[in-house]
């Protein structure tokens, strides 16, 4: 099932390397426009043990859209592979001397998907009447704020600065959870964290 | 821009509160508890029965903390019961965060408890985290010379090919011995449920009227007033048990090998 699961993924990343290789004149716009922006490594935050993956900046870097692939080992909790596309928005900006920037609160948005058996993208219809459970085992849709601390680089290499950052996050099932239970459990106790380190190029 | 700077401190105060997580389905965390049937039936080898045996069967917390820890304070206050069953669906969608929700909560009461698993905590990674958690789905304790079977009839989750209830470990354990005259059985769904593998039923039935010692068998699942039916109107009772979220429990009492029961609201 796993296989099965990650074969569209290796496809289209055999199209995207593929369309690379051939790196031909006409394809010069394209491979700009395919060259991410980031590469980013995240430990923990709710999609992996340690997840890998590529970003791209949008609205003059105030927003960027990301792409990661994250695995949780067996003695970290159970084997887990998961994938997850990621959404987050910078409204503030702070500049602390000539080295760093400081976006401090920046809401993020993101879906993950968990491959597997035990998680399909819905029930089994043959076993569950529909609404019978109503919820996506497989799928999870993730909300949260992240604060992010850019170090710049001196313009010298490829790399124009590292940014590290902490996310904190909760899903759909947790904010169910608590929206039926608001007495009993504490705001902030749905929300889970992560840490990361964005290269941007 | 003042009211902007006190928004920064947000993140900061949500990153003091929350704990790092792998994934919401991850099967344990460097906290879990582990083995906690054993543990607790450990526990409650050491007590002393009395003449009456008396059980608080709670069920289908779900995540409502709340009400769970106005049960657990509940026992606590009132005193006078040898144990408390805690008989499935302690989760909504078998995630273990919710597992450790309600573990922590039942782990102050005074009392030992004993968790069987229900349909919503075999959902996702529900079956791993369970059984490292709490133990074997399929479990038997006893106390007092009364043997407790305790087992896994969440059919729908089993895709009802037949395997649940296992019929073949019912038969090996559902049995009397020297030190234990009666037996009273546990599991989450009742045999008269959609959820129940109809083609199962009759057989689970049989073998329930049919064991010598067996004073009941107790299910929850339904979340409505205690009720008890006999299979073809006669042999032992089958008993349905109310839901904490009604803020309702069922106290079980034997005597001599005579078992009543009353709920009892909190």
């Amino acid at each position: 099932m796993v296989n099965l699961a990650r074969t569209p993924l290796l496809f289209s990343l055999i199209i995207i390397l593929g369309c690379c290789t051939l790196g031909l004149k006409a394809q010069n716009k394209f491979l700009k426009a395919i060259t991410p922006d980031q590469a980013i490594l995240q430990y923990a935050g709710s999609i992996g043990y340690l997840s890998a993956g590529i970003g791209y900046d949008f609205f003059k870097e105030k927003s960027s859209l990301s792409f990661l692939y994250g695995y949780v080992p067996k003695n970290k909790g159970g084997e887990l592979d998961i994938a997850a596309v990621k959404f987050d928005y910078k409204p503030f900006k702070v500049k602390i001397g000539n080295q760093l920037v400081w976006h401090p609160i920046n809401p993020v948005a993101f879906v993950s998907y968990t491959f597997g058996q035990e998680f399909g993208f819905e029930f089994d219809s043959n076993v569950y009447a529909d609404g019978y459970y109503f919820w996506s085992p497989a799928l999870r849709e993730h909300l949260g704020v992240t604060s992010e601390l850019k170090i710049l680089g001196d313009g010298s290499t490829k790399i124009r600065s590292i940014s590290l950052y902490a996310e904190a996050n909760t899903n759909d099932l947790y904010a169910i959870n608590w929206y039926h239970d608001r007495k009993g459990i504490a705001f902030t106790d749905i929300f889970r964290l992560g840490f990361g380190l964005k290269v941007n190029f | 821009m003042r009211n902007y700077k006190l928004l920064y401190l947000l993140p900061l105060f949500l990153f003091g509160c929350g704990a790092a997580e792998f994934s919401p389905n991850q099967k344990f965390d460097s906290d879990s508890p582990e083995n906690v049937n054993a543990t607790q039936i450990t526990a409650l080898s050491r007590k002393t029965p009395g003449a009456v045996i008396r059980i608080a069967v709670s069920s289908d917390t779900h995540t409502d903390y709340e009400d769970s820890r106005a049960f657990v304070n509940y026992v606590n206050t009132q005193g006078g019961f040898d144990f408390v069953m805690l008989n499935g669906d302690i989760t909504n969608f078998g995630l273990l965060t919710e597992f450790e929700g309600i573990y922590k909560i039942y782990a102050k009461l005074n009392t030992p408890f004993i968790t069987v698993v229900g349909n919503h905590d075999e959902n996702a990674e529900g079956n791993h985290v369970f059984r490292r958690m709490f133990g074997e789905q399929n479990f038997t304790f006893s106390y007092g010379g009364i043997k407790f079977v305790c087992h896994d009839s969440n059919s729908r989750e089993h895709t009802f090919d037949h395997t649940t209830p296992d019929l073949g470990w019912l038969q090996q354990n559902l049995t009397q011995d020297a030190d234990n005259k009666f037996i009273v059985g546990f599991s989450h769904v009742p045999p008269i449920d959609a959820d129940f593998d109809q083609d199962l039923r009759l057989k689970y039935e049989e073998l329930f009227n049919s064991t010598p010692g067996v004073l009941a068998s107790v299910h929850s699942h339904r979340h409505s007033a205690d009720s008890i039916y006999r299979a073809k109107g006669a042999g032992i009772p089958f008993i349905i048990t109310n839901t904490i979220l009604n803020r309702t429990f069922t106290v079980i009492e034997i005597t001599n090998g005579k078992l009543s029961t009353h709920p009892v609201t909190f």
